[in-house]
């Protein structure tokens, strides 16, 4: 009878050897895994990006109702949106009452159609937070939506949402305004987006405007009067915001009547810019139409998002300069410690701005102006801080807001305080910024326009 | 003979012959080029810029690292054989951990040159812009786990083949098939791959400013094994022959 073959030395030790490498393999393994669980992470991006900032805890877990986060977008750009998922996420788990969930337009058309009929809106990419049968809609550009601006739009919509009584935004209608009765030209998408920025809309009337309302003047193009004049200019000097939407198609009365207040649009565009004295002048030479002074170096990505179809409005660069230097304009208003904006007198304006513009006009400026353009641009209010300008944390508008209180927007601008400039909306709306050029200290020879194209 | 002893003597090597200065050259040149296209340009930190200047050629220069790592590492054991050394080497009196540590390190160091001629340009945006210390840390953080992960692996790679070009052609594959994991989280099959392979990512989440212990852990744990595994194939091969 064979004896059984006894295993050679050396094929025992090849054992031993593969056995303990493969142990210690799945030891490292097991301690990844662990490690993995723990979700225990430091963040050392200079904006702290990957943190969820105080204030927006605060606002979160004040929350008393039940928020639902609903992305828009196709599931295959959930890779692409990973930032602002995991953000979400993070911002979801601080409360129950708060829900998280993404509607891929092609996959789940039901679910798509549900929201439309509930919020009247469904366009993607964009994040919605509903609370009851409101919404507030942050939409998702292609320039970047940073894990930053995310936190401020989500604070500023939820405090928002959570305001029983929202600001009011006024349609001035009869001048040949957009009309916003379900034609084709825009005025729905201009009511649904203002809506959906956290605005309570009201068309037209004849009542005196709440000074703390934005009166929305959306491309008129007939005379509004001088009695209608009065009650905006009115409006104005009360503190109240002004946005306007307007080309070379806009009234002269209403053009004059902007230009006294620091801004140049339209027919209201004076031949010399340098003369202080054409801000009260009545009927200086006007500028050829086509030469104008706008901000907004991303206009690209917004036309591309704009459900607003009035694109012509929508001028693009370019304030910064195009060899990446500051517009002249923009240092001497800094410098000057004036409003970014609106150097005249009180905030009419006029925009939605981009956040990443907006952020890239605070580093640039930050560059010129050292440590306090926070500061400057923490004047800027809005109630979803679409445009907030601070760059390392929440502007006080959101640090100081009350969760359930009042949005920051509608504490409105006081008559005879610093002026200030009222941002409002969201990313897809757009309008010339016009920068008075006449400030104290500002360089004669700068150059009087830097676009010279209408599109 | 301890690991230092055998790091030193394939640095010495490494940097007496041309091949080292070639890759450093090539290096250097791609990523200082980077550097000027997208950093020093006159549209450097436009709106859409989501990333401080001193990470932007950084996170390029992560797949030129990838490209260019396996002929650093191709050397480590693959010369031995190719030159007629190994059967010396493992005859003499030091231990295959020492000799695994000895070749990583050597390899590691040499990467890490790579990665310090880097320094030049943090140097120029400290005098032209501003610096976040912390982040370049994380960042510069990432980097290194990046290059001790592929020296681990050429080195493993290196033992198993015969020739140098072999273990570059093999290194490279084996970074590719860690690449395209990368990619690999749209279908719903491979995403776990994504999930425990994907190298890419992870790296760009040091780069962002971002430590996870998750990451931290699965880079050493990733060297560590690679590690293992060329101690294991030299422990075999001192047994078997």
């Amino acid at each position: 009878m064979d004896k059984p073959i006894a295993p050679q030395r050396w094929q025992m030790r090849l054992a031993g050897l593969g056995g303990r490498t493969l142990a210690i393999i799945v030891v490292l393994a097991l301690v990844v895994a662990a490690a993995h669980r723990g979700a225990w992470r430091v963040d050392l991006s200079p904006d702290r990006r990957f943190t969820l900032d105080p204030a927006l805890e605060t606002i979160l877990v004040a929350q008393d109702e039940p928020v639902s986060v609903v992305a828009i977008w196709p599931a295959e750009a959930d890779e692409q949106v990973e930032p602002l998922v995991e953000s979400l996420h993070a911002m979801v788990r601080r409360n129950p009452r708060l829900s998280y969930r993404r509607i891929d337009p092609a996959r789940d058309q039901p679910a798509l159609e549900q929201f439309a009929k509930r919020y009247q809106d469904r366009s993607g990419p964009a994040i919605y937070l509903c609370r009851g049968e409101r919404a507030f809609k942050i939409t998702v550009t292609d320039v970047g939506l940073s894990r930053r601006t995310l936190q401020q739009d989500v604070g500023g919509a939820l405090l928002t949402l959570a305001d029983p009584n929202p600001p009011q935004a006024r349609f001035l209608l009869g001048h040949g305004e957009l009309q916003p009765d379900g034609s084709d030209d825009g005025g729905d998408a201009l009511v649904r987006a203002l809506t959906l920025g956290g605005f309570r809309t009201v068309l037209g009337g004849e009542q005196p405007i709440d000074p703390g309302s934005l009166l929305v003047i959306a491309g008129p193009t007939g005379p509004l009067g001088a009695p209608t004049i009065a009650r905006i200019d009115q409006h104005l000097v009360d503190g109240g915001s002004l946005l306007v939407f307007a080309d070379q198609r806009m009234p002269a009365d209403l053009a004059i009547l902007l230009r006294r207040h620091g801004i140049f649009v339209g027919p209201g565009i004076p031949r010399d810019l340098g003369d202080p004295a054409i801000l009260l002048a009545d009927n200086p030479e006007p500028m050829p139409p086509t030469d104008v002074v706008s901000l907004t170096r991303n206009a690209r990505a917004v036309t591309r998002q704009a459900e607003f179809p009035y694109y012509n409005l929508l001028i693009g660069p370019d304030l910064l300069g195009e060899d990446g230097t500051l517009h002249p304009a923009l240092v001497a208003t800094a410098a000057a410690r004036r409003d970014l904006l609106s150097p005249g007198s009180t905030p009419v304006l006029v925009l939605a701005l981009d956040p990443v513009a907006q952020r890239d006009l605070v580093q640039r400026l930050a560059a010129v102006e050292g440590q306090d353009v926070g500061n400057l641009l923490d004047d800027v209010r809005m109630p979803a801080s679409a445009a907030h300008g601070g760059v390392g944390n929440l502007g006080p508008h959101l640090k100081n807001a009350q969760p359930g209180g009042r949005a920051a927007f509608s504490r409105g601008h006081q008559r005879g305080k610093h002026p200030g400039v009222t941002v409002i909306g969201s990313q897809h709306l757009l309008i010339h910024i016009h920068v008075n050029p006449a400030l104290p200290g500002a360089n004669a020879a700068w150059p009087r326009t830097v676009e010279r194209q209408r599109h | 003979m301890s690991a230092t002893a055998i790091a030193r003597r394939d640095l010495i090597a490494a940097f007496t012959t041309p091949l080292a200065w070639l890759v450093i050259a090539t290096w250097a040149l791609v990523t200082n080029g980077l550097f000027v296209i997208f950093a020093l340009h006159p549209y450097h930190g436009n709106a859409g810029a989501d990333q401080p200047l001193y990470v932007v050629t950084l996170s390029g220069g992560v797949w030129v690292l990838l490209f260019l790592a396996p002929a650093i590492t191709m050397n480590s054991f693959a010369s031995e054989r190719a030159q007629g050394t190994m059967q010396l080497l493992l005859t003499v009196p030091v231990r295959e951990t020492h000799l695994v540590l000895g070749k990583f390190v050597a390899a590691f160091a040499l990467l890490g040159t790579l990665v310090a001629t880097t320094l030049v340009q943090v140097g120029t945006l400290a005098v032209v812009s501003q610096l976040y210390l912390p982040h370049l840390l994380a960042a510069y953080g990432g980097y290194l786990l990046l290059c001790a992960l592929l020296a681990a692996l050429g080195v493993w790679i290196s033992l198993l083949v015969d020739s140098p070009v072999t273990a570059y052609v093999m290194t490279f594959g084996g970074i590719f098939v860690l690449l395209l994991f990368t990619f690999t989280e749209p279908y719903p099959l491979l995403k776990p791959l994504h999930a425990v392979f994907a190298v890419l990512p992870r790296a760009q989440r040091f780069l962002a400013g971002e430590i996870r212990l998750a990451d931290v852990a699965w880079f050493l744990a990733a060297t560590a094994t690679f590690l293992l595994l060329s101690h294991a194939a030299l422990c075999a091969r001192r047994i078997h022959g």
